[in-house]
């Protein structure tokens, strides 16, 4: 049996039972570690909760504050951020959004994690709570290190307000409620036939989701023409660390991240250009 | 019980009830252990097959996945608060009656979820209540009965309400 269960009343309560305890497990919603207390993989430990700590909303300011206890069927609702609602509805079962929560989904494993590429794309920057007090960072490097460790407490992810046009794309096996092969997640902005800038990011083929540099460097400053193309997937292809599992093959993987990345490029390209 | 063990206060199908439940003890354990609501089913009992979908708070939810803790203070409805069997509600109805139930045991979960698209979507397409249902397993019916009985349901209540006015 579980030791303890202990629900923290404020995000500053949760953030110092936390750095309290760094041997303590946090759950969030419990979409993951639900199944391992039912299990007796929890027995004789101490869980902190986050269910009450007032970490569940969304506020918009041109920019968008996303606490991390808010629920993917509520950002999934969220129809002005180019991406993010489609990127949450893609994720699991209406019931399954209900209980999953966004911080939950950047901190779980793959192949969990589909919000990860869209967030990346969209520039997102997390805020945390630690024994040293509260710090932001941008997503994409707090991916690298995990975005909370041990006695850390992951408080919310912060969106900037996003020029541009944004594709996102998830292939599994079946089209509702099953494991991705590969996320990808593309933003353009042109400024009339020349990309601006880019942001190309891709999940759950491997290890963890990435920005890929080298195909936003590809896509910058060219028309989207097919040789630009072509340059950003082939970087896309080389970035990725593909694993094998039982959802798909690591030689399947680089496929249909080869596919599904030219698609999102191909799609981002012709939304911006209208 | 445990030490640890804590009462926890919740309204089941409109009445106030209480269980003293163990830490991280599932809203599941407890309606069926505790509570002798047996129609919330237990299959995979980790969040895959949505035989144990329930609403809280209107919102259709994976009992198996939330601690008992979390319903506190919250409404919580199971099949046996939508209808009886002398009183089944529409979609009870026309699962009956469209043998959109053979063993039963996934129908608790349909019509959880189902029963909270109607109230939201009063007249889906076989999409939509595909995308609705697509957290919920059935191994007998091969789906298209289930989704043929919600459609049956909508158009039942939309007359129902027809009646009304």
């Amino acid at each position: 049996m579980v030791q303890e269960y202990v629900l923290a009343a404020t995000p500053e309560e949760a953030a110092e039972l936390i750095a309290g305890d760094p041997e303590a497990v946090v759950m969030g919603g419990g979409t993951t570690l639900m199944p391992k207390a039912t299990l007796g993989e929890l027995n004789g430990r101490r869980v902190i909760g986050l269910a009450r700590a007032g970490l569940d909303y969304v506020e918009r300011n041109g920019a968008t504050r996303i606490g991390a206890m808010t629920p993917l069927r509520a950002l999934g609702e969220i129809g002005d951020v180019p991406g993010l609602a489609e990127a949450a509805r893609s994720i699991g079962s209406w019931p399954l959004r209900v209980s999953a929560t966004v911080g939950g989904n950047l901190l779980a494993p793959p192949p969990y994690g589909d919000l990860a590429p869209v967030l990346l794309a969209l520039d997102a920057e997390i805020r945390v709570a630690g024994s040293g007090g509260e710090r932001t960072a941008p997503l994409a490097e707090a991916i690298e290190a995990g975005p909370a460790g041990p006695g850390e407490l992951l408080l919310e992810v912060g969106i900037p307000a996003a020029a541009g046009s944004v594709s996102y794309r998830r292939c599994a096996r079946r089209e509702l409620n099953a494991p991705p092969i590969v996320t990808v997640a593309v933003r353009v902005w042109a400024d009339g036939d020349e990309i601006v800038e880019a942001r190309v990011a891709i999940g759950a083929v491997g290890p963890r989701p990435l920005r890929v540099g080298g195909a936003e460097a590809a896509l910058s400053g060219s028309t989207g023409d097919a040789g630009a193309i072509d340059a950003a997937v082939a970087a896309g292809a080389a970035a990725v660390e593909a694993v094998d599992d039982a959802v798909a093959s690591a030689w399947y993987r680089r496929r249909m991240t080869e596919l599904h990345l030219r698609r999102a490029i191909e799609a981002a390209v012709a939304a911006e250009r209208g | 019980m445990a030490a640890n063990a804590r009462a926890i206060s919740f309204e089941l199908n409109g009445e106030s009830v209480a269980a003293l439940a163990k830490p991280l003890e599932t809203l599941q354990s407890v309606l069926r252990e505790q509570l002798g609501m047996t129609g919330t089913k237990a299959g995979c009992r980790q969040g895959g097959c949505g035989s144990c979908t329930v609403h809280v708070d209107g919102e259709p939810t994976l009992s198996c996945l939330v601690p008992v803790e979390h319903v506190a203070d919250r409404e919580v409805t199971t099949i046996e608060g939508l209808g009886s069997a002398e009183e089944p509600s529409p979609l009870q109805a026309a699962f009956h009656e469209g043998f959109a139930t053979q063993c039963g045991f996934c129908s608790p979960g349909m019509i959880a979820v189902a029963s909270a698209l109607l109230e939201r979507n009063p007249d889906p397409t076989p999409e939509e209540i595909g995308e609705a249902l697509a957290g919920n397993v059935c191994r007998c019916t091969g789906i298209a009965p289930i989704i043929a009985a919600v459609e049956d349901a909508a158009a039942r209540m939309r007359e129902g309400e027809e009646v009304r006015t």
